[in-house]
This record gives structure tokens, sequence and C-alpha cells, in this order.
């Protein structure tokens, strides 16, 4: 046997897919969602800066990576004896990574820089946090795709079998004291009467991620990546002066992107051609904050994520790709007055790439594609009412008018397919 | 039942500058260095916004085959401002920030994958401290309105440019902006008198659904190289601004029942602009440029747009001159002049916005790190101040722009007040080629 399988299989399983090209959930390159997102203790690209900075330093050349996707998310809600209410969106996006060694002396080029962006084809960003806490949202699905979000990072290659980096994402904060005052008869009309006095203060903030990688043989690698949780938080405070009503009260919206995560894969050549990867993901998803800033009152439970996924070069050219995740679900069981959607949840991807060097000397440029589906099992939440909040005290009894009361089913169902185009820009082509 | 209160206003907003960092400080220290004379000087990312011809250079310099460039450089600018009275007291202002930003461009073949040399992309994105910060205030409140937030977002620009012959180069590209759209709900949860104020205190939960769209801006732009020592520019870009809208109804409100308002800002209103250029190599070791810019500000916008006592912009034109000179094989030094007449004038009417003519006056180093520090690494280390100088300028109120005497007397500016400044910059930045 060429390679110790059972080593493979003992390290283990593999990580919960991680964040994204730059951070934004479900914009992962296409070489990366296309192997289920375990790519933790392979070698790197562009396009996988986030998944493990340390793979970075596997990047011999310069190359920008140019990524878009599309994808289709749909969310059964369902309350006990009422009709399915169902939410069906687009999902899409583009991506930008580049990625370079140094020039110069020896120790300058053990050194890569990497940069990544990625913008969402709806939304820049989008924070939606209702005032009434009770409404459906998935953690998952609801807001986290919605953010553009932009990363840079180091790699350094310490001696050829192990390479450490380390990054930053943006994550920024907002501060926006406002302040409205309707002043009569200040100018002509009761549209201009309004005096807006706002400041808003949008603060560059990081989240930051590192990453080693190992190659103690020329087809085992291990890799171990650490990133730190992606919030974005906005305060400051709303006074509204109207005639003899005054209302001021401050704002602080807590707009959790991201868990923090810890993740170990290996990646293991066992034939030839064929390299299977594992990961192993460990969520801290017990962090989480509603979108008011206020903890739960059932707390999210952290999760453990296995991954796993496999490439074959087909042809010289041509390699597939496929990969399977599971995620369990960090939402407990709905009793109380909140409702938070989600279940446990399988992910299989498929994906191929094509170094088009290989056919065509003079054509520097890699196609990756890929698609993957999530689906998962069904939640079925019945209400305690002795846990539900009493909507008008002031009435004799139990007023509930919680939205999922009395009880609700939910599951969510999720396609993406995208494309990764590679080019290899730094180096002088053959003539 | 009482009718339903509602207060609506269309409040608008955006502190318009002049074209944000790029204009104000320049795009990376060495367009500082040159006074932002930058159209006709083709060669960097900077190009990207400057002229995206310029990101295939033109005459026997075309580049063949792959390259990639990256830049980095770091901005720093702190600005000394005044607004005195007409009695020597100190008008207040919003605030005066100092700029802190990062700057990282890149410029790489784009067409060496297909085989088609003089096919180039350049990017440039930055990013200050605050991504965006900005203040809207009534149009009367006294406030400055190009210097302070301009510097304080986000900005990026993505450009290519072809060489369709050896002295013709074309480009276009885009200006990356956002437009802001914020609906907050809210509902009254508790009610007390405020002995204070005396007024019916509430006490609200407020919800949000704000988003984020991507706005663009096209520009374009051409080279012309007739010869090896003599390159023509011109670049058009188009107008743009961040537009902020939205509205905030807060429900069970007492007596009212329903409180709210709509509002509309405009940030960032850059002008539609055209720019004309020339550099010429004097010497082999001497090269000049100038520029002349034509900007629309006769259709600005102020953070309100202009809804409220509205200011009254005009267009106007901005000389730049600069040179660069090669003093050793490892060592460039730049200088520049730039003049910028104000789009702005209140004519003694009940908006107080300030600003003034400029000038500014840059000077730079250039080092190229390969003839000294770091043989085999192509790259430059640059170095940029730049001064500007705020030209004094004096407001006085005239009662005949006003409905009322009272309306004079409340004025913030009244009877009449001075203004000027001046603002220190200086970048740092490395660039280098793989």
């Amino acid at each position: 046997m060429r390679r110790p399988v059972w080593l493979l299989v003992a390290l283990g399983l593999v990580p919960r897919g991680a964040g994204a090209t730059s951070g934004t959930a479900f914009g992962e390159s296409a070489r990366v969602a296309g192997q289920g997102n375990a790519v933790v203790g392979a070698p790197g690209d562009a396009g996988s800066i986030r998944e493990n900075p340390a793979g970075l330093a596997d990047v011999t050349e310069p190359q920008v990576m140019l990524g878009a996707s599309v994808g289709h998310v749909a969310i059964d809600f369902t309350r006990h004896g009422e009709a399915d209410a169902p939410r069906q969106r687009w999902l899409g996006g583009y991506g930008l990574a580049a990625a370079t060694p140094l020039p110069g002396p020896d120790w300058l080029r053990r050194l890569r820089v990497g940069l990544a962006l990625y913008l969402p084809a709806e939304h820049v960003l989008r924070v939606s946090v209702d005032a009434r806490t009770d409404q459906p949202q998935s953690p998952i699905y609801d807001g986290r795709p919605d953010r553009m979000s932009a990363l840079g990072a180091l790699a350094y290659e310490v001696v050829p079998a192990l390479r450490v980096g380390a990054g930053v994402v943006m994550a920024p904060t907002l501060a926006t004291p406002t302040e409205v005052t309707y002043v009569a008869e200040r100018a002509d009309g009761v549209e201009r009467d309004v005096v807006v006095r706002l400041d808003r203060d949008l603060e560059m903030d990081v989240s930051p991620f590192a990453g080693i990688r190992a190659q103690p043989l020329p087809e085992l690698g291990i890799g171990l990546v650490a990133r730190a949780a992606s919030i974005s938080r906005a305060g400051g405070g709303q006074r509204t002066v109207a005639g003899g009503i005054l209302a001021d009260d401050p704002i602080d919206y807590h707009q959790f992107w991201d868990p923090s995560e810890v993740v170990l894969g290996v990646s293991a050549s066992v034939m030839s051609g064929t390299n299977l990867t594992a990961d192993l993901g460990y969520a801290r998803w017990s962090s989480f904050r509603s979108g008011l800033n206020r903890s739960l009152d059932v707390p999210f439970e952290d999760t453990l994520n296995p991954r796993v996924g496999v490439a074959h070069l087909l042809r010289p050219w041509l390699t597939v790709r496929g990969g399977y995740g599971f995620e369990p679900t960090p939402v407990p069981e709905q009793v109380g007055d909140e409702n938070y959607l989600g279940a446990d949840t399988h992910m299989l991807a498929l994906g191929a790439g094509s170094d088009l060097r290989k056919l065509w000397r003079r054509v520097p440029v890699g196609v990756d594609v890929f698609t993957r589906v999530r689906f998962g099992g069904s939640q079925q939440v019945d209400k305690d009412p002795n846990r539900l909040s009493d909507a008008t005290p002031e009435l004799p009894g139990q007023q509930i008018d919680n939205l999922g009361h009395p009880g609700f089913r939910s599951s969510a169902f999720f396609w993406q397919a995208g494309l990764s185009l590679t080019l290899y820009v730094g180096r002088e082509r053959p003539r | 039942m009482r009718r339903l209160a509602c207060l609506s206003l269309v409040v608008l907003a955006s502190a318009p500058v002049h074209a944000g960092v790029e204009d104000t400080f320049g795009l990376g220290p060495r367009a500082m260095a040159l006074g932002g004379s930058y159209a006709a000087r083709p060669g960097d990312f900077a190009a990207a916004y400057y002229n995206p011809a310029g990101l295939a250079r033109g005459g026997s310099q075309g580049e063949h085959g792959g390259f990639f460039e990256l830049s980095a450089a770091h901005l720093f600018a702190a600005p000394r401002l005044y607004v005195t009275r007409s009695d020597g007291s100190e008008l207040e202002t919003p605030g005066e920030p100092t700029t802190t930003g990062v700057l990282v461009g890149s410029r790489f073949s784009l067409g060496q994958p297909f085989d088609l040399d003089g096919l180039n992309m350049g990017l440039s994105v930055y990013v200050p401290e605050h991504l965006f910060r900005w203040s809207i205030r009534p149009d009367d409140d006294v406030q400055w309105a190009l210097l302070t937030d301009r510097t304080q977002v986000v900005t990026a620009n993505a450009s290519v440019g072809l060489r369709l012959a050896p002295w013709l180069s074309v480009g276009a590209g885009l200006r990356v902006m956002f437009d802001v759209e914020t609906l907050t709900r809210g509902r009254v949860t508790d009610v007390a008198s405020d002995p204070e104020t005396g007024k019916v205190r509430t006490h609200t939960v407020l919800g949000t659904d704000a988003r984020v769209f991507g706005r663009v801006a096209p520009l374009a732009g051409v080279l012309v190289t007739p010869r090896d020592d003599l390159r023509l520019g011109l670049t058009y870009r188009h107008e743009s601004y961040v537009d902020d809208w939205g509205d905030t109804r807060i429900t069970d409100v007492p007596i009212l029942r329903h409180m709210g308002y709509t509002h509309r800002f405009a940030h960032y209103f850059e002008p539609t602009q055209v720019t004309a250029a020339v550099s010429a190599d004097l010497a082999p070791t001497l090269d000049v440029s100038a520029d002349l810019t034509f900007s629309r500000w006769s259709r600005a916008l102020s953070t309100n747009h202009n809804a409220q006592f509205s200011p009254v912009w005009g267009d106007t034109w901005t000389p730049a001159v600069g040179a660069r000179w090669a003093a050793h094989r490892a060592l460039g030094v730049l200088g520049g002049y730039r003049f910028q007449k104000s789009p702005l004038g209140n004519y003694g009417g009940p908006s107080n916005l300030l600003d003034n003519d400029r000038h500014a006056l840059s000077l730079g180093l250039e080092s190229a790190l390969e003839g000294w520090l770091t043989p085999g690494f192509d790259a430059k280390l640059n170095l940029a101040i730049e001064h500007v100088l705020l030209v004094e300028r004096s407001e006085t109120k005239d009662y005949r722009r006003f409905e009322s005497d009272a309306a004079l007397a409340d004025n913030p500016g009244y009877p009449s007040y001075v203004y000027g400044g001046r603002l220190l910059a200086i970048s740092l930045g490395l660039e280098a080629r793989f």
C-alpha cells in the first residue's frame, strides 16, 4: 500500500465548510466548493486563503482568480394547522482574489501575499433586525450571504515541509447617532420642517485568522486553521422629538456573520492521481447573540462539522472533484419566544477543474466549476405555553401572539453552482 | 379618531468633495507628489482612475507577455481649519477629522491568457480607517462641505486598458460607490412623563432593514503616444453620488399613534469631469506633465439634495502640473502644483456650507529598491508630502435673501464670518512588479 490510508481515517474526518473566498457565506471558490470545502490540509491557491492562509505559501507564481456563483435557497416554514409559507430567493455573487510570491532574494521569495474580495450580486450589504424577536429566521441562510467581504493575508514557507499564514477579514462596526426634530414653520412645507442631524461612522474592524500546513511526506498534508468570529455591530441613539412627544432610545444591533472556528484537515494521495481530504471543524455557535444584541433564551450549541473530499486527475489537464459534509444544527429546541430555524444538514458537492496550460501552453488559464446541494431533515417545534411571553399582561389570562405558536415545521434546501477562472498573469508566455 | 400624525421629510445628504481621495490628495504617493497631474502618465495602477488607457503603455515601452504589479500605500492627512465670526468668536462645525487610510492597487496583464499583448487591467481600493463617515446637518448649519467626509469613504476603481496601436491606447472602467436604503420600524413599549422637558417620554424597540447596493459610474480615456517622449491624454468620468434614502415609522405612540419621517440624503457627490493632459520627456532625466480638468459642479447636490436653503454650485476648471527628475539611478525627485477653484458659494443666503479655493503644492521622492536594497526585486518606494492652502474667504448674510428679520437673526452664520485653513498630507508606498 503506497499510503497509509488508515492514518487518514484515524486522523479523521473532516471540517465544517469554512468561510468563503473572503469570508462571505457560500462564496467559496469553485475548487474549494467542488471538494466539499475539505481543503485545509491540501495545497492552497488564491481562492482558498480563508480556508487556510498557510496554503497561500503553495502559490509559486502570480495568479488572479475571478469567480461567480448562483444559488437558490428555499426555506419552508409551516405553523401547525396552517398552510405552507415557503420563502425562496436566489443568491449570487462575484469573487476576486490575487496571490503572488514576492521576488528578490530567497528569504523574500518565501513570502506570499494574498488578497480577496467577494461581492454579492443583490446587496453589497444587508442587515435586517426585526423589532419582534419572535420573527422566524435562519441563522445559516438569512443575512450571512448578504455582505461584501474582503481579506488580506500573508504566508511564509518556513521550510519546504512547513508553511504558516495569517490574515484578517474586514468586520466593520457602525455608529449612527440620529436626532430628528419637527420644527413647525421652519421652512415652507411640513416636509421641510423636519430637521435631521445624524452622524454615520463605519469603523474598520477586523477578524483575524491563522493557519499552518505541514507536508511531512509528499503524499500527506496536514493543516490546522483558527478563525475568530466575524461580527458587526451598529450602535448609537435615535432621538425623535415631535411636539410634546420625545422618543429617545439607544440602538444596539448585532450581526453575527460567522462563529469562531478551529479546523483540522488532512490531505493524502492514496493512489496515483487521487487525493483524499478530510477536515473536522469545531464551530463555536454558543456565542451567537440576537440581532438586538441580547443573549438567547436558550443558547445555540457548538457544533462539530466533518467533511471529506476527493480530487482525481482524470486527464493531465482535467481534475474531477467531489465532497460531502455534515453540519449539525446549532439551533436548540425552540419551545420559547424565539423562532430560529435550522435542522441537521448534509452537503454534497461535485466539481471539475482544467488547467488549460496542459492543453495549450500559450493559454495560462485554469477553469474550475462546481455544483452542490445542501439539504437536511425537518425541524419540528411544539411551543411550550409556559415559556411564552404574555403579549398583553394587562388583560386577564395569557395572550399569546408568538409567530411560532402553537408550533411549526421547517426545512431548507439550497442549490448552488459556480465557476472560477484563474489567470496566471506573471509568467512570460513561451514564444 | 385622531388623524395620524406623520412627519415627512426629505432630507438629503452627503458631503460632496472634490472627487474623493483621488482629487483631494491623489491616488497613491506618486500621483500626490505630481499634484494629481497624471492623466498622461501611463504605466501603473493609478491609471485605473486618472486615465484607463494609461494601463496599456504606448510607444516602444509597450509591455509584452505577462506581468503582475502590486502596490500598497499609507495615507495620513490632518486639517487645520478655522471659522471666525465677525465678533472674533470661533464658530463650531461638526468635525474636522484626520484622514488615515490604506491604498492597495494592482495592474496586471489581462491579455496574456488570450495571446494578446497590451490588454491590461488595473484595480485600486482605498480603505480609510473609517470605511465611511458622514455627518448630516441642515444646509444652514455651519459645516465644511467638501473637506471632512470625502476622504473617509471606501472607494474602488476597476479599469481595462487596450493598446490598439503603438501610438494609441484606449481604456474604460468603473468607479464603484454605494447606495443605502434604511427602513426603521419600531413600537413604543413604555410611556412616562419627562420632568426635565415636560414632554411625554416614550421608550421604543427599533428594528431595521438596512441595505447597501452597489452603484457604478463609468469612466473612459484615450492615450496618444505620437513619440516615445510625448504623451497626450483625455479622460471622461461620469458623475456619481451615494444615494441614501429610507423611512422611520414608530407605532403605538401616545396621542399621535404613529410617528415617522422619510429621509433622503446625497453623499460624496462627484461631478462629471473631463481632463485633457500632456506629458513630455524634456531630457533623459526630466519629464513634465500638465492637466486641465473641467468639473461640472453645477449639478452638485448638498447632503440635503439642495432642498433646504440651497447653496449655489458652479462649474470649475482645475489646472495641475507635475515634474519628475531622475537625480540618480535609484532616486527620483517629484514635484507638483494644483489650483482647485471652489465650486460652492452661499452668497449671503441661509446656507452655511464652507469651501475655499485651494493651492496644493506637493513634493515627493521615488527610489528604485532594486538599485541598492533588494537586488532582483523590481520594487519602488515612494514618499509624497502635500500642503494645501485654503484661501481665506468671507461670508456676509444678505437680508434680501431671508424671508424675515427673525430668520436672518436666527441664522447660525449671522452677521458674517471668515474661514480658511490648511491641510497637510503625507503618503508612503511600495510598489513591486512580479
